[in-house]
């Protein structure tokens, strides 16, 4: 860690005019596309939206994931440069717990989405299991970006 | 006395009344921004022809969390301003950030009483009018800068 928040990157993010504002951009765009989206899809889930067609949630997914790209690449780059605070920090340790969970529901829906929701007519045909995990993914999305905010004040 | 002393002085004091006020207005405000933007890059998106499996008058449904959305953010907006009103008035991104929201509004209006009304009859193969796409990709390029420029507020200082 050390190693990594002495690298010339690590330097540059810290330092530079642009570097870290940017990168901080870069990183609520792709907030609002992550968690924007999957708020959507796992709402439409639990019963909200009642015209939106199942069947369109997989590809919403897919859109998604252009955010959970972005925030990799620049949530990445942001650690390097404190990285042995980060580390060491609480709420970013959780905050990337619930990421990953997150991340992984929405991995494990898709396929599911695509091979089912065709067959969906209304909410009751919903099978329980995807409500339980579109439920369990509001919450990994609310705990990350709860977290991640308070990442910077604890 | 300037309104935003006045501000300062008799309104700010209360945004500031508990250690944690702040962290967790910006958080409601993230909160708020997911949903306004997470509803509209869909809604927007479908106006640019992406995801025509959609049928288009259904991403109305999603407005009510966009409104949402944008409630929960005028109402903490509001707070952080009267928070620190010597410090967002000058803000040249907080003023650039203003500008783009009204830009939205008076795009958003345009929508619903140009657009709106047209897209019920909408099928999977219908061509998209190019006044509905330029809306779509205008409101997508103004939320995004709302957001940046909201994102950026403490670092592109004052004046």
């Amino acid at each position: 860690m050390e190693w990594l928040e002495s690298s010339a990157f690590a330097e540059w993010v810290r330092t530079s005019f642009i570097g870290y504002p940017m990168l901080l951009t870069l990183h609520s765009v792709g907030m609002a596309i992550m968690v924007g989206i999957m708020f959507v899809v796992s709402l439409r889930l639990v019963g909200s939206f009642s015209r939106l067609p199942y069947v369109s949630l997989e590809k919403l997914i897919s859109i998604a994931w252009i955010g959970f790209v972005i925030n990799l690449i620049s949530g990445a780059a942001i650690f390097t440069s404190q990285a042995t605070f980060y580390v060491t920090s609480g709420p970013f340790l959780l905050k990337l717990a619930a990421v990953l969970v997150g991340a992984a529901l929405a991995g494990y829906m898709q396929p599911i989405l695509r091979r089912e929701a065709a067959d969906w007519v209304d909410s009751t045909s919903v099978p329980g299991n995807a409500r339980t995990l579109a439920i369990v993914s509001i919450v990994m999305w609310s705990v990350a970006i709860t977290t991640g905010r308070f990442t910077a004040y604890l | 006395m300037s309104i935003l002393d006045w501000i300062a002085a008799n309104l700010g004091y209360y945004v500031y009344a508990f250690p944690w006020t702040w962290p967790i207005m910006e958080t409601i405000h993230f909160f708020g921004l997911c949903l306004l933007l997470g509803g509209l890059i869909i809604i927007d998106l479908r106006l640019l022809g992406v995801n025509r499996i959609i049928p288009a008058i259904t991403v109305h449904d999603l407005l009510p969390i966009v409104i949402f959305g944008f409630g929960i953010n005028l109402i903490t907006g509001v707070l952080f301003f009267v928070g620190d009103p010597h410090r967002y008035a000058p803000n040249i991104a907080f003023q650039l950030k203003m500008v783009l929201v009204v830009l939205a509004g008076l795009n958003a209006l345009y929508y619903q009483m140009n657009i709106a009304p047209e897209i019920d009859g909408w099928t999977e193969r219908t061509e998209i009018p190019m006044n509905a796409k330029l809306i779509g990709a205008t409101s997508l390029l103004l939320w995004f800068g709302v957001l940046s420029y909201g994102r950026l507020i403490p670092y592109m200082g004052t004046g």
